[in-house]
């Protein structure tokens, strides 16, 4: 049984009043909307041969308070809606996405009828309610392996079992826990602790030396040298030379501390970077396609930043402050006991201002932020688009769009910088306050000669009282800078812990040789929960031979493509490579034998042999050439003045778009695999071109599996067999004759065709 | 130039030429004065003769749901292909708008924020408690940058970690608490 929602003891009643055997259901689950569209309590039961839908609320009847104090509540349910469909009845059993709910209806006699409503909160167990439905239907029972392999339970949150908002991060947001993260921070931790220990060491070393300086400087200074009597009376050269070599020392330490914390940060941001991008690049493709690659790269870059000054910067001085503000306290303490508690009077009342402070200041930065990302983003988008600013003379208002934004960006930063500068001084002078007090107090008691004070005692205390104020200072913003590292450790670990969606299997099958046999089995697959892109499709390709894909524009060609090659996980169903799913390949397998031309080319920067050799680094000159030859690319190539070493790029060569889809195209024949993808990958050259790399291609395929997609019919002119692809589903299949013959929907796209050839004369 | 508004041949529905009825299931569908649907692009010698017929379960969506909610409503098949355009809801009247409303407001449910109770941010994701027109509700959405859409300069869109939405009509109207609360948003 499936137990999507576990029903209150008041719901379960209610059903079993109902004559329906709750031990007998195959799927209990819960929606939040009911039929009329208005929030409710929704919950469903499937069995054998039925759904029963019950809506209403759940009310609490009465309350009684038990003798131990706590509250007896009896929940009741009151029916707005109840509602059983015959399983047998129901054809087409679907989910309609809404804005931002859903419906779930099938048809009943051919008429729609509605099932329940949903919020996307229940999105994907609407969908899980539809499979399994469509299983009960079609096998009278349901897979629960197959239910469960299609995420339903590793996807969520084992603490409250909610599903994970977004299945590449497995974080709940509803109780995501510190503990874990600063869990994983101490093994970030040990990670550096070399480092981090080596800096606390030269950084105590330094405070050690400067909590030295005020006693040498001003109790022995003033009380033993230049006290009559004093044991080192008159030495005043001696103590000079005393005070000398402690700064001296204190120097070049922290020259050695400023060389090590150089080192160190290089060494940790490096270290750090590299395994970001180490994780990023393992990461599957949808990671990529849901976030934006301009910030995640920024992302990437800020967040080392912080989380190597977190380790090297931050968390030493706090130690470090920590230990100072102690060492410091206890020294005055035995100075002058009473005199330390008058002096750090006003400590708390600056903290406590401190903190309102930031809050104040935190929503200002926040709003400054904000303002300025989107006057960077509109920079950013006025600039990659100048083509169309300019070809339509619109430079005046964006101008006057960046003015307002700009505008307002510079009001929110003018507005931290007034309030900074009137209130940091008064909190400041608030906290020097203490040491007037002390000068008062203590000048008093000298002049008394009570508490034991003389005038070097006050000195020194007040020396070390002034040396108070740095770790005072650092310790007020240290929740602040806090706050901030957890929430850049928190989108390092986003990252880190991102589910990779596409795995090698546990023991991948390796095939050393590679018949080529491609086969796909019903499968489906949707890039968005509830919105099938591929819907039920099977066909199969024999070894050596070429399958053509046709259909419009979005039909979900290209889909198919990026489920072979795997950069996506099929939903439902298989696809075999030789018989073996490809599931079970290894990665190694699979990208040996599989090789697309996609429609997006891309090229990276460097040379035009750098781009060919890319998926075969150590392929020879002439097979780089006779590669090209093959992709026709080569013509292009020697024209240029350094032929195979144009740079490609940004601020270099630009290429068209044909010679880019050659290039790539020579970039695949030079891997040379079993199976080859041309999606697309003539799309951008004239039928002439096209035609020559097909005809060179036919002799390099042959014996090869081919699948080329296009929406141009000639492209698939020497296709055995094609596939009509329209709304991801599969109306159509056979060889071009069989096809023409249906009079479908391959028909009519020949038809169109050939109608634009007849149309400027050509006639067949 | 010719204009190309005459060119699109874009097709209106009005109470002249269609009718709003409900399927036995009570789900909205129309029946329409117009030539035949084409089901086939290339099928010649077709009788184009406008006439009414019965488009059986029709789907409603707005155009520009921000700015005109009731205006240009666009009259759909269950696979998204267009029959026409309704200009403006009160191009119907009775019944007629009645179930276009209705259908409408079904469609584009989205509590509207009335209130902001508390909001909270930690670590990348903010915690929300408001109240809507449809009762008490909290929510936690990622990344605010992304999910508040600001529509106009006063209307915010809300998406939280589910992808349900969340209205606020006139961040000015809101309570002085309320807007302070959101104000780092805007």
């Amino acid at each position: 049984m499936i137990n999507l929602e576990k029903f209150p003891a008041a719901i379960s009643e209610y059903f079993t009043a109902k004559g329906i055997d709750m031990l007998g259901a195959l799927m209990t689950m819960k929606s939040d909307i009911g039929a009329d569209s208005v929030y409710k309590d929704v919950y469903i039961v499937v069995d054998t041969e039925y759904v029963t839908v019950a809506e209403g609320t759940v009310v609490f009847k009465h309350e009684r308070i038990r003798s131990d104090g706590n509250p007896v509540r009896a929940e009741g349910f009151v029916e707005a809606r109840y509602e059983r469909f015959m399983l047998s009845e129901l054809e087409e059993i679907k989910v309609e996405q809404l804005i931002s709910t859903g419906r779930v209806t099938a048809l009943r006699d051919n008429e729609p009828v509605l099932i329940f409503n949903f919020s996307s909160t229940y999105k994907h167990d609407a969908g899980l309610f539809c499979r399994a439905a469509e299983s009960l239907k079609k096998d009278g029972k349901i897979d629960e392996e197959k239910l469960k392999d299609s995420d339903y339970e590793k996807n969520s949150c084992p603490k409250c079992g909610r599903r994970y908002p977004d299945p590449d991060r497995k974080i709940c947001p509803k109780c995501m826990d510190k503990v874990r993260l600063i869990k994983k921070l101490s093994k970030l931790f040990l990670h550096y602790k070399r480092y981090i220990l080596l800096i606390l060491l030269s950084l105590s070393l330094i405070s050690m030396l400067g909590a030295i300086t005020p006693y040498v400087s001003n109790q022995i200074f003033y009380a033993d040298v230049l006290k009559e009597g004093g044991r080192y009376y008159g030495k005043i050269l001696n103590i000079i030379l005393v005070m000398i070599a402690v700064r001296v020392a204190s120097l070049l330490i922290s020259l050695l501390n400023g060389a090590i914390s150089a080192k160190v940060s290089a060494e940790v941001t490096y270290d750090l970077r590299k395994n970001i991008f180490e994780t990023l690049s393992r990461l599957s493709l949808s990671f990529f396609t849901n976030r934006q690659t301009g910030g995640l790269m920024t992302q990437i870059n800020n967040d080392s930043t912080m989380i190597y000054w977190f380790f090297c910067d931050g968390f030493p001085y706090f130690v470090l402050n920590i230990v100072q503000l102690i060492v410091f306290m206890i020294i005055m303490f035995i100075i002058n006991p009473i005199l330390t508690v008058y002096a750090f009077v006003t400590v708390p009342i600056f903290f406590i201002s401190f903190k309102f402070i930031f809050l104040i200041f935190d929503k200002m930065y926040a709003k400054s932020w904000s303002r300025r990302r989107s006057f960077n983003s509109l920079i950013a988008d006025v600039l990659n688009g100048m083509r169309v600013v300019k070809s339509f003379s619109r430079e005046d208002d964006e101008m006057k769009r960046f003015d307002k934004r700009s505008k307002l960006s510079a009001d929110a930063d003018a507005d931290i910088g007034i309030k900074s500068a009137k209130i940091f001084p008064m909190l400041f002078f608030l906290l020097k306050i203490g040491s007037y007090i002390v000068w008062g107090i203590g000048g008093w008691q000298v002049m008394k000669g009570t508490g034991g004070m003389d005038y070097a005692k006050l000195a020194t205390f007040i020396a070390y009282f002034g040396l108070i104020y740095g770790p005072l200072e650092f310790l007020a913003d240290v929740s602040n800078w806090w706050s901030e590292c957890l929430n850049s450790l928190q989108r390092l670990f986003e990252i880190t812990d991102a589910n990779v969606e596409v795995k090698e299997c546990e023991n991948p099958v390796t095939l050393d040789k590679v018949k080529g046999d491609v086969e796909f089995r019903n499968v489906s697959f949707s890039y968005i929960e509830n919105r099938k892109v591929i819907d039920n499709i099977s066909f199969e390709v024999p070894s050596g031979s070429t399958l053509g894909i046709v259909g419009h524009t979005g039909a979900g060609k290209s889909t198919l493509a990026n489920l072979l090659t795997r950069l996506y996980n099929t939903e439902d169903g298989e696809i075999l490579i030789d018989g073996v799913n490809i599931k079970d390949l290894s990665f190694e397998t699979l990208r040996r034998s599989v090789a697309i031309v996609s429609q997006e080319t891309y090229l990276f920067r460097g040379s035009i042999l750098e781009n060919i050799k890319y998926a075969c680094p150590e392929a020879t000159e002439d097979q780089v050439i006779a590669a090209s030859v093959i992709a026709s690319a080569h013509s292009f190539i020697v024209k240029y003045p350094d032929g195979y070493h144009t740079q490609i790029g940004f601020g270099n060569k630009e290429l068209s778009g044909g010679e880019r889809q050659r290039i790539s195209i020579a970039r695949a024949i030079l891997k040379n695999p079993q199976i080859l993808i041309l999606d697309e990958a003539t799309a951008a050259m004239d039928t002439q071109t096209e035609r020559q790399i097909q005809e060179a291609l036919n002799r390099l395929t042959k014996g090869k599996t081919t699948i080329i997609i296009a929406h141009r019919l000639s492209t698939l002119r020497d296709a055995d067999n094609l596939i009509v692809i329209e709304n991801g589903k599969m109306p159509e299949s056979g060889t071009a004759k069989e096809l023409l013959k249906k009079k479908g929907v391959y028909y009519n796209l020949y038809k169109l065709q050939a109608d634009a050839l007849k149309t400027i004369g050509i006639e067949d | 130039m010719k204009n190309f508004l005459d060119l699109a041949e874009l097709k209106y529905f009005t109470s002249d030429n269609a009718k709003m009825y409900k399927t036995k299931n009570g789900f909205a569908a129309m029946k329409a004065f117009m030539p035949p649907i084409k089901k086939d692009d290339l099928a010649e010698g077709q009788d184009n003769t406008p006439d009414w017929q019965d488009l059986g379960r029709v789907y409603f969506h707005r155009m520009f749901p921000f700015d005109a909610p009731d205006e240009f409503i666009s009259v759909l098949d269950k696979d998204g292909n267009e029959y026409g355009i309704i200009r403006n809801i009160t191009d119907f009247s009775g019944e007629d708008a009645d179930i276009i409303n209705e259908f409408l407001a079904r469609k584009y449910l989205c509590p509207e924020i009335t209130k902001v109770i508390s909001l909270k941010e930690k670590l990348g994701y903010s915690y929300w408690e408001v109240e809507t027109d449809k009762g008490k509700m909290s929510f936690s959405m990622h990344d605010t940058y992304r999910n508040i859409a600001r529509v106009s300069d006063t209307r915010l869109v809300l998406t939280d970690v589910d992808g349900n939405r969340f209205g606020i009509k006139d961040v000015l109207a809101l309570d002085s608490k309320s807007y302070r609360k959101i104000e780092l948003y805007l």
